[in-house]
């Protein structure tokens, strides 16, 4: 379980966010929430560990994650809001690489087959569309086996297949027991979530 | 141990993808060829010169552009979130670099070398490839972690790179006595003990700057 206590953010000029608390249960989906600014990106990232300059704790299983952040982010899957892939690279070496690093190898086929990217498998990645990278990226989701997944508009540019794909995966992942923390802006996943407002933790 | 295999697996397909070693040959081919119309190879150490100065540019050129290009299209942070941490993304980085350079440099080098001497110059590139692989590691990371604030970071890395040309040029000066003189060996010594000393530190403070970037 991930528990966020008294989570600040400040910028130079201003507070982003005060005393943010939340928490996110195994085979539950979190869903932040705020206009533009207010702070939803920094704190996937807070949790992530990308950023380091805040106060207050982030408990994993009751462990503060500033003890050990590597252990931490072992349990976690972290898909940012701008793709992480290499553009030299074709779609199959990213998502190996990808797989390579996480030990699920044999994933391979599966992920490349939930969003349908066979049929660019061997396209490098700088010669896709939007969409195309964005599903490139969704698939690590099936390559990772971590217990958390923290997903920054993980919505953009996907088509309703697509969506409806990913609205797909994560019904069937927090049945499996993953804990998902979704930020985004722009529409509703399932009933069964529990939101947070960034708006509510401003100063 | 394999996932350190992994990643330098990734560092070499990336050098091969992104046209590294062909700017690294044709950097060669350009100031070789340069060197032979002007006449100005007379000598092993000459020629030895040459391969330090292509090295240096290369290495100091590509290692920044290389770390920049996974920075800003966010793998370096992916890696280091996936990957268990930096310690191995920096080793990793460090020996595929060195490896390639080195080899380019061998294949380069052995052709003008004669037999007793090749020893002593096989030494001298590895070191010195080692060398300025690690500082400009260091260098790029700290430009990274500094906000690409530039003129800051050359400020601060130009006497490790001063320094260590400096040293380089006395010593390649020494080396046209002759493999058996007792000065040239002792001067291959403490470039290796310098590579001794630099390459760990670095690998250990580039991990740590690397774990800082936001």
């Amino acid at each position: 379980m991930l528990t966020c206590h008294n989570i600040t953010l400040e910028n130079p000029s201003s507070t982003v966010f005060f005393k943010l608390n939340f928490s996110a249960l195994p085979g539950s989906i979190s869903i932040i929430k705020g206009p533009n600014g207010s702070g939803k990106t920094s704190l996937l990232k807070i949790i992530v560990g990308l950023i380091r300059d805040y106060s207050g704790d982030i408990l994993w299983n009751n462990t503060n994650t500033k003890i050990s952040i590597e252990t931490f982010q072992q349990n976690v899957c972290y898909i940012g809001q701008a793709n992480a892939l290499i553009p030299d690279f074709s779609v199959k070496e990213n998502l190996k690489f990808y797989a390579s690093l996480k030990g699920n190898i044999g994933l391979l086929d599966s992920a490349l087959h939930y969003f349908d990217l066979n049929k660019v498998a061997t396209n490098r990645i700088n010669n896709l569309s939007a969409g195309w990278q964005r599903k490139v990226e969704l698939s690590k989701l099936i390559l990772s086996d971590a217990s958390l997944w923290l997903l920054d508009e993980p919505d953009n540019s996907l088509d309703e297949d697509s969506l409806a794909n990913l609205d797909g995966l994560l019904k069937a992942k927090t049945r499996d027991g993953r804990g998902v923390v979704i930020v985004t802006s722009h529409r509703q996943i399932g009933d069964k979530v529990s939101y947070i407002n960034m708006l509510d933790f401003k100063k | 141990m394999n996932l350190l295999k992994i990643l330098m697996q990734r560092e070499l397909r990336l050098i091969m993808r992104t046209g590294y070693l062909l700017r690294l040959i044709s950097l060669f081919l350009v100031l070789m060829t340069l060197f032979i119309f002007g006449h100005i190879i007379h000598s092993e150490p000459e020629i030895l010169k040459i391969l330090l100065l292509v090295q240096f540019l290369s290495i100091t050129i590509f290692i920044p552009e290389s770390l920049g290009y996974e920075y800003h299209n966010n793998t370096l942070a992916e890696t280091a979130i996936a990957g268990r941490g930096t310690l191995l993304i920096i080793l990793a980085k460090m020996l595929i670099y060195w490896f390639v350079n080195s080899i380019i440099s061998l294949v380069f080098l052995i052709p003008y070398i004669n037999y007793p001497t090749i020893g002593f110059y096989i030494g001298i590139v590895v070191a010195t490839s080692l060398l300025i692989t690690a500082i400009s590691l260091f260098v790029s990371i700290l430009t990274i972690n500094l906000n690409r604030n530039t003129p800051l970071v050359l400020l601060i890395a130009s006497p490790l790179y001063i320094a260590f040309l400096l040293y380089g040029t006395s010593m390649i000066d020494h080396a046209g006595t002759a493999f058996v003189a007792t000065k040239t060996l002792s001067d291959l010594k403490i470039l290796w003990s310098f590579c001794l000393i630099i390459v760990p530190s670095s690998i250990f403070s580039c991990s740590y700057l690397l774990s800082r970037i936001e």
